[in-house]
């Protein structure tokens, strides 16, 4: 049984936080995306600010996962502007996005396979200072040091999420099931303020994944914001603070309730249109 | 005496030859095929620096070292964007252009015919031969290997890991994985020029058939033989590549025959190692 300790996991990842913004603020503003003539985005606008799980549904090719590229900077819009805390996030490649602040978790995991779990969750940590050449060879005292308090962390995280005990195994070894938690547990090794999560919940069991979307939302409640791209609609209307439904029509912001009359996915975008 | 000494230098060369190519192909996923070139480059700067300027040896030596380091930098720069097979490719062809300049320049490398009579380092009033020489590039490859064990055991070395699992994800991670191929190319090409420049103060004489793409391919094959992505690796690889044509000489091969024998045997070793041992004997990362 996993045990999850939310508080206590807000606490050890916000250690030492450098790039933690307290409440960080998303503005999207007409924003717009083709593939080869098809419109996939186009003049989407959206703010989020305060914290809270967000659940972006949609049918498949709507542009869920497109926009989320936007947002991480794997993709740059054809037109419009993303604002990270007011920073333009365009033309940025997005090892800097992330020092914004922004982190992902991708629909097919991407695992490191070869390093060990734990190094998995260390490798997803910042500091600048400590990941240099230089200080491997020359400054090995206080990088050891250093290197002790990330593997602390690390593994205050994975016992959070339950894996404490699949430490030293590969990445590459555990279950999906597993490979899926620590995604989960390297995205809160970040210490980002904006979680961008794909399908965190595909392939999974409900239960596992009515406990990863409670721990991504819990943790969005001191501040922090989560977007999550999700198909099941009951999870997301048990655990999403808001839902938008991305049409060809644009994208709407739907209540709970419409989404638990029982409606389908796609009856729900026809009662939009 | 002599006999054993000369394997233990071309052990020490073949060795830290194949710890910087590790950087690249172990640690970071790089299939590199230009390595050859980065130990001419190396071999001909500090010949060319003895030879016509008259620099003593260690300040060629450094001088060197900076040259394969900056010939790095051209190599990332170039490479940059490059993964995979493009990335094999265009080390490939940097090779080839670069073996074609070391033989068609005949002004400054005085092209097939090579450079003769580099003189050995002098220490004090003595020039290192034989035990002297062997020491200081057995003490030069210890050296190496523990810069490169700490560099494998840092935050560096587990970035470099995370970039060869999946840059994407690294990347997500807030890592400029050009940043970090960059500064391991700039590694490999000096550390590559170091073990050329041992070689040419060891052999006296350099031309450029030690450095076209064939030997490329043999310090590859050196790594998928030993195994890359750790240190043990690459230099159980060089002890074997370095025996395995010793040992020849107790089976009554002639001469003319045993380079064709050393292929053979290379060649069935890989076959065994790919069905039996894809890590190689002492490998961590299987090469894709």
């Amino acid at each position: 049984m996993i045990k999850w300790e939310i508080a206590w996991l807000r606490r050890i990842t916000n250690y030492n936080s450098k790039i933690c913004i307290p409440m960080p603020t998303l503005e999207i503003r007409e924003l717009s995306k083709a593939f080869g003539g098809n419109r996939i985005l186009e003049n989407i606008s959206l703010g989020f600010s305060g914290g809270g799980l967000t659940a972006i549904v949609g049918l498949n090719g709507s542009g869920k996962t497109t926009l989320l590229d936007l947002l991480c900077g794997i993709a740059s819009p054809d037109d419009g502007d993303i604002l990270v805390n007011g920073h333009s996030i365009l033309k940025l490649p997005m090892h800097r996005v992330f020092q914004l602040g922004i982190a992902r978790l991708f629909q097919d995991i991407r695992i490191f396979e070869e390093l060990t779990v734990l190094e998995n969750v260390m490798a997803a940590m910042p500091s600048e200072r400590y990941n240099g050449l230089v200080s491997a060879i020359f400054m090995r005292p206080s990088m050891i040091t250093n290197e002790k308090h990330r593997e602390i962390r690390a593994n205050q995280i994975l016992k959070a999420v339950g894996l404490r005990i699949r430490a030293s195994a590969l990445g590459g070894n555990i279950s999906y099931g597993e490979q899926r938690l620590l995604a989960l547990a390297r995205l809160f090794a970040t210490n980002s303020s904006i979680l961008l999560l794909d399908e965190p919940c595909s392939g999974i069991k409900t239960k596992l994944a009515e406990n990863l979307l409670k721990t991504a939302r819990d943790f969005t409640q001191q501040g922090s914001i989560a977007i999550v791209v999700e198909h099941n609609l009951n999870l997301v209307a048990k655990f999403a603070d808001s839902i938008l439904v991305i049409a060809k029509q644009g994208i709407h912001e739907v209540s709970q309730s419409m989404i638990q009359d029982g409606h389908s996915l796609a009856a729900l975008i026809e009662r939009l249109s | 005496m002599t006999y054993i000494l000369h394997l233990i230098i071309i052990f020490d060369i073949f060795t830290i030859l194949c710890l910087s190519l590790n950087i690249l192909t172990g640690h970071l996923g790089l299939f590199s095929l230009s390595h050859a070139l980065f130990y001419g480059i190396g071999a001909y700067t500090v010949s060319l620096l003895m030879l016509k300027l008259g620099w003593p040896f260690i300040i060629s030596l450094i001088f060197t070292v900076i040259v394969g380091g900056c010939f790095g930098f051209v190599l990332a720069k170039i490479t940059s964007k490059a993964r995979d097979a493009d990335y094999i490719l265009i080390t490939l062809a940097v090779q080839v252009i670069g073996y074609s300049i070391l033989i068609n320049w005949t002004g400054l490398t005085n092209g097939p015919f090579g450079l003769s009579g580099i003189p050995r380092p002098v220490f004090g009033s003595n020039a290192l031969t034989g035990s002297g020489l062997a020491l200081f590039s057995t003490v030069l490859m210890g050296i190496i290997g523990l810069m490169l064990k700490m560099i494998q055991d840092s935050p560096f070395g587990r970035t470099l890991k995370a970039i060869r699992e999946n840059e994407l994800a690294a990347t997500s991670f807030g890592v400029d994985a050009n940043a970090f191929i960059r500064k391991s190319t700039i590694l490999a090409g000096a550390l590559a020029a170091l073990a050329g420049s041992l070689y040419a103060i060891y052999a006296t004489y350099i031309d450029p058939s030690s450095f076209s793409i064939s030997e490329s391919i043999l310090f590859v094959l050196i790594l998928v033989i030993g195994g890359s992505g750790n240190i043990k690796g690459p230099i159980i690889g060089a002890l074997i590549v370095t025996l395995l044509p010793e040992a020849l000489r107790f089976f009554n091969i002639t001469a003319n025959h045993a380079a064709e024998m050393r292929q053979v045997i290379f060649g069935m070793t890989i076959v065994l190692l790919m069905l039996l041992r894809p890590h190689g004997v002492a490998g961590a990362y299987r090469l894709e």
